[in-house]
């Protein structure tokens, strides 16, 4: 991680000055409130410790050596640290994005001349989503942009999303992922493809499309609505027409194509009322803002919404029965700061349910592209061999392998974007799929990356020599805790074929491309990468 | 690595495993036929993408002033025409899209006369959505104008059905994706192939790794089980569907380039194997025709007419692959999207989005050789849909009668609820009592082997069973 001495300093101090942290960040021992799971998930397994849990959840997993780090500087310092995202150097990932993948930095008027070639947008930001999840610094970043990607969801296969999408993905989605969530509600609300995404670039006062006034509400601050609370169906047309005449410059000779635009002839400009609240028509784009600061500065249930979403993807898959007093205190902490999502966040991260989520209410079973990202950080890929052309044939096999496991990225076709609890993730074919990834990942299935990876048997200590040596040294390097006594026994069954511990890596096995058990060191990592304990996080 | 998971199984063993077997515990067949309980027929669920044209591929030549005066230049000529390519005659009223009807292309002519092809015509969804995102949504929540529900309407029956079928195979939707209509409490299965649905490794190794990553899945947490169940389709599709190599039956002519054709096969492999399946969804798609929907200078080829062709002739190779099973378990498809398009064309020798459309049923349980429309709504000008064909039979009429009479679904009220239901008549009743099992040639497999209790992460050497 690039982080200068001095920023180091820096951060050091201004996370020292900041609220004294409790004092479970520091590592007191505090008695363990009860289990508190209904469904057994991960109850078994011995908790990673604060470090990896940290890493697991608020970054895409540890790179050989980040759990180290954490552990050294403290987990208070690591949490300021990302929060403060901006003063993590990332050039070196964007700058070899930027040379690789020109639609990144195109305009919306290029991308839309991109006709002839329909899908290099959309590829190339699949590409760049992943390889960012890899192996950006700004791990927390990150972990928000994909958070809030989802809560916009945006399916790629709409009319002109699939290039303006590139758009909303850097110009509102990661330039507001940690700042006040007002300024990424009014960007998304004036996005093209978002716009273009829920038919608002077709709602007029004579007809107005309540598609996009009834998901700013339901799915990107109230919530769904149950028997006209918090909204009614008036308050669903009247937004409608508050937003009437917001699209996108669609006029193709013009300079500012793909450019908002409003469009005052659109507009109804009647008075409304929206929410009990009487909202004055005249003034053009004021009606749509002012349902903006109604839905984030006024409805108290905005924070509650929020908080409950932040605190699923943080602690548990059920926040409202698990940890309540932590969706309101974190919901307390938008309405304090202002809607800052920073202080939402730092609120989670900081947190006694947090720190004990994972022996508390179980781990939270990886997604797809998380478990992408996760086994090229845990299996430390270098960035520089992760090709970055959309022909390549890793990103073909990584691509098919998303596909296969259900989570191509920005491919969610309803707009309440992938869903963050487990059950949605398991099917047969899916596990299958999941455990695939693990051996193309180490090289040997022969699909997705496996040429990425260095050998197993050279990455591999030589100072290693036995079975027990080597099995437990890759255990902490992919895992970064303990295995069940019994679960060790069973991988090392595996390596040796009924031998023990103290069996020599040289000992000779009677395969055709497998001849010593070192051999067999490709499988064992994935044997460990498809185990519940990498599948959890 | 060409070796088929059979060859993997015996090599692996001759060459890792020496005499070792699989142990005692793991389950080789936990799901049996006769487990299966009150089972109706397999119904195939395929959905064409981007809102089919069903103007132009059930053609009202009758209604001449009005059909071809709205399209002049697409539309397909009547039957008695001099055309070279025209529509196929059904009933003096209606008639077939050649690429449909004919026999060297589709032949859905030949099932129509053989009374298992039936047409709904006028077929609509009463929410009006031209959105297909919207449309295909309704559609396959089975809930139109309402996002309340999350689940499908295929999810819904699947958990109203009670049967103690457990294969996991019960669901099954061919491509990457699961159909929104499979969502739902009762798992289904995403299966791009039944070929690639097998670990990947190294051979000396990868059954070994199968059975350390089966013993890691030992316990009876969450995962666990999840693992364990796919562990269960491994073993099945291991059992049932070892070799690589599958010949379709009775001459089917299934195009092998097609991925639809694809699709259709690994479901027939699927249903031959006897697995437990009993609601397959698949997907045909490039239906969106705005533009160049028809060749320039013959309104039956082009790109609607290839379209047409690959779904006719993918689902003619796949009842045909499929005759010994018509009866038993029994086979039913049904065919629907998400709209019709504009009863007029627009001026790229396309249509645009419309509301009214045509729907395929087809089945040795199907009284078909008709079209039923009820009734037919006319295209002249006061009788269109804001400009489209209007609809007289609502899609739930028809799949709700097929999971009735077919499928042997009591509940159907609570797979659409809220709707009230108007059959056509174009299913025969099923009885779907469960038959006595009929003596089977394959001996049956022993006790199913129960593991003992959950034993959690209990360490098994391989070489110390007892």
């Amino acid at each position: 991680m690039k982080v200068s001495r001095r920023q180091f300093v820096q951060l050091g101090g201004a996370a020292a000055a900041s609220a004294a942290a409790p004092g479970w960040l520091a590592g007191d021992v505090v008695p363990r409130p009860p289990l508190a799971w209904a469904a057994r998930t991960a109850a078994q397994m011995p908790e990673p410790d604060f470090a990896t849990l940290l890493l697991n959840r608020a970054a895409f997993g540890p790179r050989p050596g980040d759990v180290e780090r954490v552990r050294q500087m403290g987990v208070s310092a690591w949490i300021d640290e990302q929060l403060d995202f901006e003063s993590i150097d990332d050039s070196a990932v964007e700058e070899r994005l930027l040379a690789n993948l020109p639609t990144l930095s195109a305009t919306a008027a290029q991308l839309l001349n991109y006709g002839d070639n329909q899908n290099i947008a959309v590829e190339e930001l699949r590409l760049a989503t992943l390889y960012r999840m890899a192996f950006s610094p700004r791990l927390l970043h990150e972990v928000m942009v994909e958070f809030w990607t989802d809560h916009f969801s945006i399916y790629h296969d709409t009319d002109q999303c699939r290039y303006l999408k590139t758009i909303d993905d850097r110009d509102v989605i990661r330039k507001h992922a940690l700042g006040k969530f007002k300024d990424l509600l009014t960007a998304s609300a004036m996005s093209p493809a978002m716009l273009n995404f829920l038919n608002n670039d077709v709602s007029t006062k004579e007809r107005p499309n309540e598609n996009y006034a009834r998901e700013i509400m339901e799915l990107h601050t109230l919530g769904a609505a149950v028997d006209g609370y918090p909204y009614t169906e008036e308050d669903v047309k009247n937004v409608a027409r508050c937003f009437t005449g917001w699209g996108w410059d669609q006029r193709p000779t013009s300079q500012l194509r793909g450019e908002f635009r409003f469009d005052a002839d659109r507009h109804d400009e009647a008075a409304k009322t929206v929410l009990e609240k009487f909202v004055p028509g005249a003034g053009e784009m004021s009606d749509g803002h002012m349902v903006i600061q109604i839905l984030t500065e006024d409805h108290k249930e905005t924070p509650k919404f929020l908080a409950r979403k932040l605190v699923r993807r943080f602690v548990t898959d059920d926040p409202d029965s698990q940890t309540p007093g932590l969706v309101t205190q974190v919901a307390d902490a938008y309405t304090r700061q202002k809607g800052d999502i920073r202080e939402m966040v730092r609120t989670i991260l900081y947190s006694r349910e947090f720190k004990d989520s994972f022996a508390t209410y179980g781990g939270r079973l990886s997604r797809p592209m998380d478990l992408v990202a996760r086994s090229l950080r845990a299996l430390d890929v270098p960035p520089e061999r992760f090709e970055l052309r959309v022909n390549s044939s890793t990103n073909r096999n990584m691509r098919g392998a998303l596909a296969a496991m259900g989570q191509t990225p920005f491919y969610w076709p309803t707009p309440d974007g992938y869903p963050d609890v487990k059950e949605a993730w398991a099917a047969s074919a899916v596990m299958l799929t999941r455990w695939n990834l693990g051996l193309a990942a180490v090289g040997v299935g022969g699909k997705f990356g496996g040429e990425l990876v260095p050998g197993f048997r050279a990455e591999t200590p030589a100072s290693l020599s036995t079975a027990g040596e080597a099995l437990d040294y890759w255990i902490d390097r992919l895992l970064h805790r303990e295995m069940l006594a019994e679960d060790r026994a069973i991988l090392l069954d595996y390596l040796t074929g009924g031998g023990d511990d103290s069996t020599p890596l040289s000992t000779p096995v009677s395969g055709v491309l497998v001849t010593t058990v070192g051999a067999r060191l490709p499988e064992l990592a994935a044997l460990i990468l498809d185990s519940p304990y990498f599948q959890w996080r | 690595m060409a070796i088929s998971r059979r060859d993997l199984f015996e090599r692996g063993g001759l060459l890792a495993l020496g005499t070792m077997a699989w142990p005692s515990w793991m389950p080789r067949m936990a799901f049996r036929r006769q487990d299966v309980g009150a089972r109706g027929d397999v119904l195939v669920v395929v959905f064409a993408r981007g809102g089919h044209d069903g103007l132009n591929m059930v053609i009202p030549f009758g209604e001449e002033s009005t059909y071809y005066s709205l399209r002049r230049t697409i539309g397909i000529p009547a039957p008695d025409s001099t055309a070279p390519n025209k529509a196929v005659d059904l009933d003096g009223f209606f008639g077939m899209h050649p690429s449909l009807a004919t026999s060297a292309l589709g032949n859905w002519k030949q099932w129509y006369d053989d009374g298992m092809l039936a047409i709904v015509h006028a077929m609509h969804m009463e929410d009006g959505t031209r959105s297909h995102f919207d449309a295909m949504d309704y559609m396959e929540r089975g809930t139109p104008g309402e996002k309340q529900l999350n689940t499908g309407w295929l999810g819904r029956h699947l958990s109203t059905m009670a049967t103690q079928n457990n294969s996991p195979f019960r669901a099954v939707g061919m491509g990457t994706m699961l159909q929104a209509s499979l969502r739902g409490p009762v798992p289904a299965v995403a299966l791009q192939s039944i070929a690639d649905f097998h670990l990947q490794g190294r051979t000396d190794e990868i059954l070994r790794f199968q059975q350390h990553l089966q013993q890691l899945y030992g316990g009876t947490g969450w995962l666990d089980v999840e693992g364990q169940d796919t562990f269960k389709a491994l073993d099945l599709l291991e059992q049932q569907l070892g070799s690589d190599t599958y010949q379709p039956q009775h001459g089917a002519r299934y195009v092998d380039t097609d991925g639809f054709h694809r699709g259709l096969k690994q479901i027939a492999q699927l249903i031959k194997a006897d697995v437990g399946l009993e609601i397959a969804c698949i997907d045909i798609g490039g239906w969106d025709t705005h533009a160049n929907q028809v060749d320039g200078n013959n309104p039956a080829l082009g790109s609607q007419a290839n379209l047409l062709n690959s779904l006719a002739r993918g689902l003619d190779s796949f009842m045909t692959d499929l005759r010994d099973y018509w009866a038993e378990p029994g086979v039913t498809v049904v065919t629907m999207s998400e709209f019709g398009r504009r009863a007029g064309e627009n001026g790229g020798r396309g249509t645009d989005h419309g509301h009214g459309n045509c729907m395929f049923v087809l089945g040795k349980g199907i009284n078909g050789g008709q079209v039923y429309t009820r009734p037919w709504p006319t295209l002249a000008p006061d009788a269109l849909n804001q400009g489209d064909l209007a609809g007289t039979t609502e899609y739930r009429d028809v799949v709700g009668e097929i999971l009735m009479r077919r499928v042997g679904n009591e509940k159907i009220s609570e797979v659409f609820p809220a709707h009230s239901f108007n059959f056509l008549g174009l299913a025969k009743p099923r009885d779907v009592t469960v038959p006595t099992p009929a003596p089977s040639n394959t001996p049956e497999p022993t006790a199913i082997p129960t593991a003992p209790a959950p034993q959690h992460k209990i360490y098994l050497p391989w070489g110390n069973k007892t």
